[in-house]
């Protein structure tokens, strides 16, 4: 089934990029670049996520997502924003929108946070569980303990967070920005790639020993944890 | 060119006058009462001494009538009414027809009954217009023959003239001062205005460094002037670091630029492989995310400067915060083959912006990485002075004469290392420092470098709610899972 997404951008360039970006990626894409059409295309169409600009002719990002809300419509909202300040990003998320992307952006960190989000929005109908498990490799939620073809991988605190995250993300790119957001609620960018070290040292204890690698790297974007090379 | 109505007000519109008109008419209606009080009494005590000297002289009189008769009566009436004295007394004695038998008055005037009580009556002198007042007691003694005994009440006009003069006297006075007292002040009020509108007016056309004289009187307006003179040197320096920032991003961000574009130029010539081209992309894009970074991180800076987010400070632990850091970089210190050494299990309550200081402190611990030969310590301390978070290295240090300069944008000290970061990070701590009212202070190490962030404590206030080793950040808790994994 072809994941649906519309983009609500009236910059042409940026809505362009975007489009063609999610079209590679295969998923069927409306764009409209003014705020009321925005808000009566997401009410009128079933979409699996909005890509949403926050300055809009028409009327504004916020106000659209507001009225969505609370028209009752619950699908995933990406916000796209040349304002970056916290507390723009901390209103925006209070106003519903399920992740905030800061321009510029490159598109490998906007495709994957929508696609957490699409996942996000499936797996909440699922029944809340207590153990993740990709391939040979099984997390217990409560027991906070993790096993790998029945051997038990002894983690840091931080090392399980950072792979709780990778594995309900499984199969998906996950970027670096979103591990610090995630797994550290740090919203700002290290000056140096400390992410990349954290994810070499839960390769040691998670691939190290074993035939096939689970976490992959993907090349400018981030990180993959997955069954399939 | 110069706005003259800033000084020049009109009159009424003038704050001293009217304050002065406003104190003058109270003024003015505050004395009218008092003297209208004083002449009130002062009547009343006058014409008390009359009425007592006119009964006591009417009961002389009746007794000397009593003891004597009627005819040694009339001649002792028609003898003290032939002395003329300054009290003016008024005596009449007349018989039960009303025929006047001695006294200096012509009729028995009927406002006068003869009950012996006090009455006020209005009575003329012989060929005088003006009427004057008299005071009198009547009385009747045997076979309806009746005696009046008065005294004129010009007392009571000697006062009246007295106190009337006394007031406007007291008015003039009033008035003079009210006038002179208000042209002082509003001289001196505008003089001081007109101070402070002149040094506006010269840090509008440019002169930054321009500031309002404190006199050290300590006066409203020594106040005004202090807090003017704060928020001067504020713009001042917010408008030089704006004109660094700008001088710094042109070069900082044109160079970058220039270098993408000459890529992108050799990209683009007829004789590149493919393979040069894909490498020239490469490198493009490179060159566009250092931009952007660099971009992001003036803006961080300018925000947390410019103090918009205090609304988003809460209280929270700087120890966790320092904990969390470390426990971000350990690893990558781990590799350069950098111990880190914290101790901060103490709570470290303070007021402030959770990312930004998570921001700063991260800052203090990846220049701490850069620059360490074997380990860093990481503190987090809440003592007298503060609250404090100490990251020391053991490198090189900075010595003592450009640990000023360390902390301004740009800046890097170490020209080797130019090719790391924007020389923006210190400038970054010493911003989120000053939005939260602390400081940066840079010390030696012995040997490297010791970077303190202090800040305000809330352990004085909050010493109660907030015990040893609870944590009150809202980052993710580290401390939930320890046991799990040590078992």
């Amino acid at each position: 089934m072809t994941r649906k997404i519309l983009i609500v951008e009236d910059d042409d360039e940026t809505a362009g990029y975007v489009e063609r970006g999610f079209v590679e990626q295969g998923y069927g894409v409306d764009r409209c670049a003014d705020g009321r059409e925005g808000l009566f295309l997401a009410t009128d169409r079933a979409y699996d996520a909005i890509v949403l600009d926050r300055m809009l002719p028409g009327l504004d990002g916020l106000s659209v997502l507001k009225a969505l809300r609370a028209a009752g419509v619950r699908t995933p909202v990406v916000i796209l924003s040349a304002m970056g300040a916290l507390d723009e990003r901390v209103r925006g998320l209070r106003e519903g929108s399920d992740d905030y992307i800061v321009k510029p952006f490159a598109f490998a960190e906007l495709h994957a946070r929508v696609d957490a989000q699409i996942r996000r929005g499936t797996a909440a109908d699922e029944a809340p569980t207590s153990r993740l498990a990709v391939a040979d490799l099984e997390l217990d939620l409560l027991s906070r303990k993790v096993t790998r073809s029945g051997r038990p991988i002894p983690l840091q605190p931080r090392e399980f967070l950072m792979l709780e995250f990778l594995m309900r993300n499984a199969g998906r790119v996950v970027t670096r920005t979103m591990l610090l957001e995630g797994v550290w609620n740090y919203h700002f960018d290290p000056q140096t790639n400390v992410i990349d070290v954290h994810i070499s040292r839960l390769r040691q204890k998670v691939d190290k020993d074993f035939d096939t690698a689970l976490i992959h790297t993907v090349r400018g974007s981030g990180y993959m944890l997955s069954a399939e090379v | 060119m110069v706005p003259a109505h800033v000084v020049r007000v009109q009159w009424w519109r003038s704050v001293t006058v009217r304050l002065v008109l406003a104190s003058t008419v109270a003024s003015t209606l505050m004395i009218g009462v008092v003297f209208g009080f004083l002449y009130w009494r002062a009547i009343g005590v006058v014409e008390q001494q009359a009425s007592d000297t006119v009964a006591s002289e009417l009961r002389g009189l009746v007794e000397h009538f009593g003891s004597v008769g009627l005819l040694e009566l009339m001649r002792t009436v028609q003898e003290r009414s032939a002395v003329p004295t300054e009290a003016e007394p008024v005596y009449l004695v007349v018989d039960g027809l009303g025929n006047r038998l001695a006294g200096n008055l012509l009729a028995w005037p009927p406002t006068v009954p003869p009950d012996g009580r006090w009455r006020k009556v209005e009575l003329y002198r012989r060929g005088e217009d003006h009427p004057i007042l008299i005071g009198a007691r009547g009385y009747e003694l045997a076979g309806g023959v009746r005696l009046l005994v008065g005294r004129a009440l010009d007392g009571r006009v000697k006062i009246q003239d007295a106190i009337g003069e006394s007031l406007l006297w007291a008015l003039a006075a009033l008035w003079t001062m009210a006038v002179g007292g208000g042209i002082l002040l509003s001289r001196t009020i505008l003089r001081r205005v007109g101070e402070v509108a002149a040094i506006n007016r010269e840090v509008m056309v440019g002169e930054l460094g321009r500031r309002v004289p404190v006199r050290g009187s300590g006066d409203e307006f020594d106040r005004l002037a202090a807090s003017m003179n704060d928020m001067l040197a504020r713009i001042e320096e917010l408008m030089v670091g704006m004109r660094t920032v700008t001088d710094s991003v042109g070069h900082d961000i044109r160079s970058p630029l220039t270098r993408l574009r000459n890529r992108l130029e050799r990209a683009r010539l007829p004789g590149a492989t493919e393979a040069e081209r894909e490498a020239a992309l490469d490198d493009a894009v490179a060159d566009v995310d250092l931009t952007l970074d660099l971009l992001g991180r003036l803006l961080d800076i300018a925000r947390a400067e410019s103090g918009l987010q205090r609304g988003e400070m809460s209280e929270l632990d700087l120890a966790a915060v320092a904990r969390d850091v470390v426990d971000l970089y350990e690893p990558i210190a781990e590799d350069r083959g950098l111990r880190i050494e914290v101790s901060a299990d103490q709570a470290v309550p303070v007021s402030g912006h959770a990312e930004l200081l998570a921001q700063a402190v991260s800052n203090l611990v990846d220049n701490a990485t850069k620059y360490a030969r074997s380990q860093i310590r990481v503190e987090a301390v809440v003592g007298a002075t503060g609250a404090r978070v100490a990251v020391a290295d053991d490198g090189p240090g900075i010595p003592p004469e450009d640990r000023e300069r360390a902390t301004e944008r740009f800046v890097r000290l170490d020209p080797s290392r130019s090719g790391k970061g924007a020389g923006l990070g210190l400038s970054l701590v010493a911003a989120v420092a000053r939005l939260h009212g602390g400081e940066l202070v840079l010390s030696d190490a012995g040997p490297g470098l010791k970077i303190e962030l202090v800040l305000p404590s809330l352990a004085a206030v909050d010493d109660e709610t907030i015990g040893p080793g609870q944590s009150i950040s809202p980052a993710a808790p580290t401390s939930e899972y320890q046991d799990v994994v040590a078992g």
